[in-house]
């Protein structure tokens, strides 16, 4: 919002204004039927199970599922769980993060190795990582590290195909001013190739941020973790080991609360300070 | 040849340009071509839409090595571009959209070495921002600018970086026309002061006439169009500030025009 009086400022010279009035209160609305949608539905799970007679097992309501929630957070199993999946998820992230700008910049090295990179994307793209597992668990055991990197393998391909796009999208001029003044391979990183590659990395990131965590708790899921240990996606798999459907749905109501967190706090902050700033639509 | 007594800052000698096609058969661009420029000289070169003014610009520029011939910048050979000599495009999108407007205008400075000049430097790029009109816009990012601002900026960029010689291609192409004449005003009065030289390229008759000394026309060369472009000189020898209805500038701006439609494509055969 206060993105949009600070445009309206510059509006005397501002060329291509996109906000129109009136925006700024359609946004408003918007979010304002979105939460109440969402309250609409929490008070719908509260009162059909109770009304409908449906067995709590198969449908409990959302008090006793906050309940059990509370239950373990309270005894620390619940916050143990999300530290380790974020943990673990932060760490693939980066890692495909780091991947992925090598990977892109050996594309931009000359035509064949961008080739090879293209290609190696395109191969390895459509493999969903939960297919890599039982190799991975061949190579690399039952452990953390197996899940590690397919977090890693979910994350670095659609990160690569977006920031090579993002170095593609960079305006020929600017190339040209970059050569005007002779930057140097560092200078030209710095000043023209990241910041210009970074609309798309963010939105790749987030992508790769979604595929992440989905990749984690299928795995989780699959075979579990190691030495005890393990993240949400080990926790619905104990809660559905003890019919403790409760905390079934606990977990899940954790995993999309948060997801909707970083979507809307991380990401949109993160935009907000670089891309929407400089006027970029994303 | 074209060109002229005085110390010469540019020279092009036997310039050519050819594109390959397909078939082996190349597009030429143009070729021929032998030019000077004097230091604080400033030329138009104006030809129609197409003919590959823009190509030429840029050979000069160092940006695309000819196909024959060299380009000779203060003596020495151009093996590509160099900050001596800086392009100014008519796109909006040649700033730099996550730089606010004071980054984009002393980015030259902060990437060319002398780190001992930058204050002084530094100083100077607000001397000019002040001239341009700028200085109330240094906090703004390039996309809350409007298209006159911008061109502005990448101007103030180009004489902050100290170039002696501005490339400038169609930079007031894309701004309507009372724009377009403020800017012109404007570009003499930094010229006048700051003594650079400069290559305008346009295809304005009437922009040519009232900013150059020296007007080149690109011309079909040969029998067939097709066959590249040369360039023709026409001295302009009316005093600044010159008005477009002065009987001068009407009387050349109708040689102009009767040359360039007589040499137009669209004629088929060159005279």
């Amino acid at each position: 919002m206060g993105d949009m009086r600070e445009r309206d400022n510059y509006g005397d010279i501002s060329r291509d204004e996109e906000g129109t009035p009136g925006t700024s209160r359609e946004n408003r609305n918007r979010r304002v039927n979105r939460i109440a949608f969402v309250l609409l539905v929490l008070i719908l799970w509260e009162l059909v199970p109770r009304l409908s007679g449906i067995s709590p097992l198969l449908f409990p309501p959302l008090s006793r599922v906050l309940e059990t929630m509370a239950e373990d957070f309270l005894a620390g199993t619940l916050s143990e769980r999300i530290g380790f999946s974020l943990l673990i998820i932060f760490e693939g992230v980066f890692l495909a993060l780091v991947l992925a700008l090598l990977l892109s910049l050996g594309s931009l090295v000359g035509r064949g190795m961008a080739v090879w990179v293209d290609t190696l994307v395109v191969l390895m793209h459509p493999l969903p990582g939960i297919a890599l597992l039982p190799i991975l668990i061949l190579w690399a055991g039952t452990g953390r590290t197996a899940v590690l990197w397919i977090i890693v393998h979910s994350v670095l391909w659609p990160l690569s195909t977006s920031i090579v796009a993002g170095i593609r999208t960079i305006p020929q001029h600017l190339y040209d001013v970059s050569r005007n003044f002779n930057l140097r391979l560092h200078q030209r990183l710095l000043h023209l190739i990241i910041p210009g590659a970074l609309p798309h990395l963010l939105s790749g990131l987030r992508i790769g941020w979604a595929r992440a965590w989905r990749a984690l708790i299928a795995a989780e899921m699959v075979f579990g973790a190691a030495g005890g240990s393990g993240g949400l996606g080990w926790y619905i798999f104990q809660k559905r080991v003890f019919m403790d459907s409760q905390g079934l749905f606990a977990g899940i109501l954790l995993i999309m609360g948060i997801g909707i967190l970083f979507e809307e706090l991380f990401f949109e902050a993160l935009e907000k300070i670089s891309v929407k700033k400089w006027g970029g639509a994303s | 040849m074209i060109g002229s007594k005085g110390e010469r800052l540019l020279e092009a000698r036997a310039l050519g340009l050819w594109y390959r096609g397909e078939e082996g058969r190349g597009r030429r661009v143009f070729q021929g071509i032998d030019l000077d420029i004097e230091r604080g000289e400033f030329v138009a070169v104006l030809g129609p839409s197409g003919c590959g003014k823009t190509s030429l610009l840029k050979t000069l520029g160092g940006f695309i090595s000819p196909s024959t011939g060299r380009v000779l910048f203060q003596g020495r050979r151009l093996n590509g571009p160099c900050p001596e000599a800086v392009m100014v495009f008519q796109e909006f999108d040649q700033l730099f959209p996550w730089k606010r407007v004071w980054s984009n205008v002393v980015f030259p400075i902060k990437v060319g070495g002398d780190v001992h000049r930058r204050e002084a430097m530094e100083g100077r790029a607000e001397n000019i921002l002040a001239e341009l009109g700028l200085t109330d816009y240094l906090r703004y990012f390039p996309h809350q600018l409007s298209g006159g601002m911008k061109q502005r900026a990448a101007l103030a960029r180009a004489l902050v970086s100290g170039a002696s010689l501005l490339l400038m291609d169609e930079p007031f192409g894309s701004l309507d026309a009372q724009r377009r004449e403020e800017m012109q005003r404007l570009l003499l009065r930094m010229w006048e002061e700051h003594g650079f030289s400069a290559i305008f390229v346009t295809h304005d008759i009437g922009e040519a006439i009232s900013l150059a000394d020296r007007i080149l026309v690109m011309v079909p060369d040969g029998e067939e169009w097709g066959g590249g472009y040369r360039l023709h000189e026409l001295p302009v020898k009316l005093s600044r500030p010159r008005s477009s209805v002065d009987a001068g500038f009407l009387e050349l701006y109708q040689e102009i025009y009767s040359y360039l439609s007589t040499a137009s494509p669209e004629s088929g055969r060159t005279r």
